[in-house]
C-alpha cells in the first residue's frame, strides 16, 4: 500500500477534531457553513478511502488502524450521514423544541458546544470502525457514547436530562463487560502472538485455534452483553427510546443511523472468527436477533409518540442484523452489513422526517395530535413515504432489498425460526409504519391549533437533508450491486482478513 | 510480599463495603479515597514481579486518587452531604453487599480457571487478584442498582471502574502504557460527565435523587 494512502485514515480520524474547535468559535452564521465543509471534506476522505481499498485491499495506518472493506463501508456510510445532518440542521437547530426566546437563546448559546461534539462524535465513530486494536476498539466505543451523552441532553430540561442520563450511565455500566471480553481475548492471545500482536484484532484468526474454547465463549459473550447494549438488543434496549425521543432530530437520527451500528463491527470482526468454531455464539445471536426483531416490532406498534416509535422500530430492525450474524459467513455477514447501510440511511430518514414534522406542528409528535400535515407538507410527506416503505421492505427500496437478503440467508441456513420471526416483525413493521404515515400527512389535524394554523413546509436546507438519505435509500433498492464490491469484501474481511 | 498483596487487595473490599453503605457521602468518599491509595499501593506491589507497572501505579495515583476523587468533592461541595434514601434499607442493603463479596470472591477464586482462563490468573497471587477485583466490580453494579442519590451511584461506577483496571494487573501486565491511557481517559470522562449531569438534576429537580425522574417510561 502506497504511503499516501496509509494516510487517509489518519486524516479521516483527525479532520473533524481538529476542525471542532475553530467551528465552535466562528460566529453564528459562518458555523453552519464550516459545519457542512468539514462533514463534506470528511466525506469525500471517506470515498477516496473507499475507493483505495476497493483497488488494493485493506490499507494498514498508523497508531492502529487497519481499512478493511468492512471499516471503509462504514466509513462511508457515517460521513455520509453525519453530511446529510449537517445540511438538515442548517435549517432546523435549535428546533421548535425552543419555545420561548428566553429559551431559544439559552439554547442558541449551547449550539456552539453542540456542533464541535458532533464533529468530535464523527471522529470517534471512524476510529471504532477503523481500530484494529481489540482494547482500543472499547476505549473507542465508549468514546462514542461520552462524546454523544451531552448533545442527547442538548435541551437540558427534565426530560432531556433523564434520557441522558439514563443513556451515560446504562452505556457505561453495560459496556464494563465488553472491557473484560476484550481483555480477556487480548490476555490468551499474548502468550502466542506476544504483547503488541495480540492487541491486532486482525490476528484473531490466527491464534483462534490455540485458545481454550471455554475463554473464547466467555468473552465473546461478554462482547455480546457490552456491545449488544450499546447496540440496542434487547433486552439490553431501555436507554434506546429515552435517548432517541430527547435528542435533537440530527442527534437521534444520527443515533439511530450509526452509533448503535458500530458496536456490530466489533461483532461481526469476533463471531467471523469463532462464531464457526463454536455454534453456540451463532446459535445466542440468533436467539437475541430473533426476540429483539419481535420484542422492538411490538413495542413500536404500540406508540404514539413518532420518535419513541422509530426508536422501537431501531431496536427491532438491529435484531436483523444480529440475526443475520448470526447466519454466519458469507452470505450471513454480507446480508447484516448491507442491512446495516439500508437502515442506517432510511431510519436516518424517518428521524428526520420526524424532526421536520415537529418543527412546523409547533411540538407536536404525538400521532393522536397529528394529522392533515401532507397538505401543507406535500415534500416532506413524500420523503416520510420513501423511509415508511423501505423499512417495511416494500420494492424498489433499499429496504426491500435488505430484508429479502437477510431472508434469504435464513433460509439457506435453514434457520426457519428466524424467517418466521423476520416475517411476523416485518409484518409488524408494515402496519405501524402504514399508520405513522396514515395518522401524520393524511386525513385532517387533530388538533384545533394545527387546524387553525397549517403546518407548512420546513426551510430548504432541512428539505436537502432529507432529501440526500432518501436519495441513498432509493439508490440502494434501484442498484444495490453499486456496493457490491465493498460489501463483499466488508464480509469477507470482518474477522478473518 | 504475597502476604502484603493479599492484604491490601482484602482492604480494597472493605472499603468498597464502606463507599456503599455510608449514608454519608463524605464519609463514602473518605472510603473511596483510602480505596484509591490501596491500589495504588496494590499495583505499585505488582510492579516488583513485572516493572511496567510502575506506569500503571502513577496512572492510578493521578487518575484515582487525584482527578475522580476531585471531581465528586467537587460535586458534593453543591449540596446536602446526605445520601437521598436508597431504594433497600441499610440492613438489607449491608447483608447483600456482604454476602455478594464473599460469594463472588469465593466463586471467582475457586473457579478463576474458567472465568479468567490465563496462565498468569491462575498463579497467586494473582488469582486473589481477579477474585477482588469482580468483588470490587460486582459491589459498585450493587450500588448503581440500588441506589437512588445521583453522586452515589457515581462512585458506585468509580468502584466498577477500580474493579475493571485492577484485573489488568493480573490478566494484562504487558498492555502498552497508550492503551491503559486510553482506558482511563474515558473512565475519567465518564464521571465528569455523569457529575456535570447530576449536577443538572439537582439544578432542575431540586434534588439529586434520580428515583424522582420519572418524565419518560423505560
Amino acid at each position: 500500500m502506497t504511503g499516501a494512502a496509509a494516510w487517509v485514515p489518519v486524516a479521516l480520524l483527525a479532520l473533524p477534531v481538529v476542525v471542532a474547535g475553530p467551528v465552535a468559535l466562528s460566529g453564528r452564521r459562518l458555523r453552519p457553513w464550516l459545519w457542512i465543509a468539514a462533514c463534506a471534506a470528511a466525506l469525500a476522505l471517506a470515498a477516496a478511502q473507499a475507493a483505495a481499498v476497493l483497488a488494493r485491499g485493506p490499507i494498514p495506518a498508523l497508531g492502529g488502524l487497519r481499512v478493511d472493506g468492512l471499516a471503509a463501508v462504514m466509513a462511508l456510510l457515517i460521513a455520509f450521514l453525519a453530511f446529510a445532518c449537517s445540511v438538515y440542521a442548517a435549517g432546523d437547530l435549535p428546533g421548535a423544541h425552543a419555545g420561548e426566546p428566553e429559551r431559544r437563546a439559552r439554547l442558541e448559546a449551547r449550539l456552539p458546544a453542540f456542533t464541535a461534539l458532533f464533529l468530535v462524535l464523527e471522529s470517534t465513530l471512524f476510529w471504532t470502525v477503523m481500530t484494529d486494536d481489540i482494547v482500543l476498539l472499547w476505549v473507542a466505543l465508549e468514546a462514542t457514547t461520552l462524546a454523544s451523552a451531552l448533545l442527547v441532553s442538548f435541551y437540558w430540561d427534565e426530560r432531556a436530562l433523564e434520557a441522558g442520563w439514563k443513556y451515560l450511565l446504562l452505556l457505561t455500566v453495560g459496556i464494563t463487560a465488553a472491557f473484560f471480553g476484550c481483555v480477556l481475548l487480548y490476555a490468551g492471545a499474548a502468550p502466542h502472538l506476544g504483547e503488541a500482536s495480540a492487541l491486532r484484532i486482525s490476528n484473531l484468526a490466527r491464534v483462534a485455534d490455540a485458545l481454550p474454547p471455554h475463554l473464547a465463549l466467555v468473552a465473546c459473550l461478554l462482547l455480546l452483553v457490552g456491545f449488544g447494549t450499546k447496540a440496542g438488543l434487547a433486552p439490553f434496549h431501555p436507554w434506546v427510546a429515552d435517548a432517541h425521543a430527547e435528542a435533537p432530530a440530527v442527534m437521534s437520527a444520527f443515533l439511530s443511523g450509526v452509533i448503535i451500528k458500530v458496536p456490530f463491527v466489533g461483532l461481526l470482526r469476533v463471531w467471523s472468527v469463532f462464531g464457526p468454531r463454536q455454534p453456540a455464539l451463532e446459535d445466542a445471536l440468533l436467539a437475541l436477533g430473533g426476540f429483539t426483531m419481535l420484542a422492538g416490532a411490538a413495542l413500536a406498534a404500540a406508540q404514539d409518540d413518532l420518535k419513541r416509535m422509530h426508536a422501537y422500530s431501531s431496536v427491532s430492525q438491529v435484531g436483523f442484523v444480529a440475526a443475520a450474524i448470526g447466519l454466519g459467513a458469507p452470505f450471513g455477514h454480507y446480508a447484516a452489513v448491507f442491512f446495516i447501510v439500508s437502515h442506517a440511511l432510511a431510519k436516518g430518514l424517518l428521524f428526520l422526517v420526524t424532526g421536520a414534522v415537529t418543527h412546523a406542528a409547533l411540538g407536536h409528535r404525538g400521532l393522536a395530535a397529528l394529522g392533515g400535515l401532507g397538505r401543507g407538507m406535500p415534500v416532506t410527506a413524500a420523503l416520510a413515504g420513501v423511509g415508511a416503505l423501505s423499512l417495511a421492505g416494500m420494492p424498489p427500496f433499499g429496504g426491500f432489498v435488505a430484508k429479502l437478503q437477510v431472508a434469504l440467508a435464513a433460509a439457506d441456513a435453514g434457520a426457519w425460526a428466524v424467517l418466521a420471526a423476520a416475517a411476523l416483525a416485518s409484518l409488524l413493521t408494515m402496519a405501524y409504519m402504514t399508520a405513522m404515515v396514515q395518522r401524520t400527512f393524511l386525513g385532517a389535524p387533530r388538533t384545533p391549533e394545527l387546524a387553525l394554523a397549517p403546518p407548512r413546509e420546513v426551510p430548504l436546507p432541512m428539505l436537502l437533508g432529507m432529501a440526500l438519505l432518501a436519495a441513498g435509500v432509493v439508490a440502494l433498492g434501484l442498484a444495490p450491486q453499486g456496493l457490491d464490491g465493498l460489501l463483499a469484501m466488508a464480509a469477507g474481511d470482518a474477522g478473518g482478513r | 510480599m504475597d502476604g502484603l498483596i493479599r492484604t491490601l487487595s482484602l482492604s480494597l473490599v472493605l472499603t468498597a463495603f464502606v463507599a456503599v453503605e455510608s449514608r454519608g457521602l463524605r464519609r463514602a468518599l473518605a472510603a473511596y479515597v483510602a480505596q484509591a491509595t490501596l491500589m495504588v499501593a496494590l499495583i505499585a506491589a505488582f510492579a516488583a514481579r513485572h516493572p511496567a507497572l510502575w506506569v500503571w501505579a502513577a496512572t492510578a495515583l493521578v487518575t484515582k486518587l487525584g482527578l475522580m476523587s476531585w471531581l465528586v468533592a467537587r460535586a458534593l461541595r453543591r449540596g446536602d452531604g446526605r445520601e437521598a434514601p436508597p431504594y433497600v434499607g441499610r440492613a438489607p442493603s449491608a447483608a447483600i453487599v456482604a454476602l455478594l463479596a464473599l460469594g463472588v470472591y469465593h466463586l471467582v477464586h475457586r473457579h478463576a480457571g474458567f472465568l479468567a482462563p490465563t496462565t498468569l490468573a491462575e498463579l497467586e497471587p494473582h488469582r486473589t487478584n481477579v477474585a477482588v477485583s469482580l468483588t470490587l466490580l460486582c459491589t459498585g453494579a450493587w450500588a448503581v442498582l440500588s441506589r437512588r442519590d445521583a453522586i452515589k451511584i457515581v462512585l458506585g461506577v468509580c468502584l466498577m471502574e477500580n474493579g475493571a483496571h485492577l484485573s489488568l494487573v493480573s490478566l494484562a501486565p504487558g498492555m502498552r502504557e497508550t492503551v491503559l491511557v486510553g482506558i482511563v481517559t474515558d473512565v475519567v470522562v465518564a464521571v465528569f460527565l455523569l457529575l456535570h449531569l447530576a449536577g443538572g438534576i439537582e439544578a432542575r429537580l431540586g434534588t439529586r435523587d434520580t428515583g424522582r425522574l420519572r418524565a419518560l417510561r423505560w
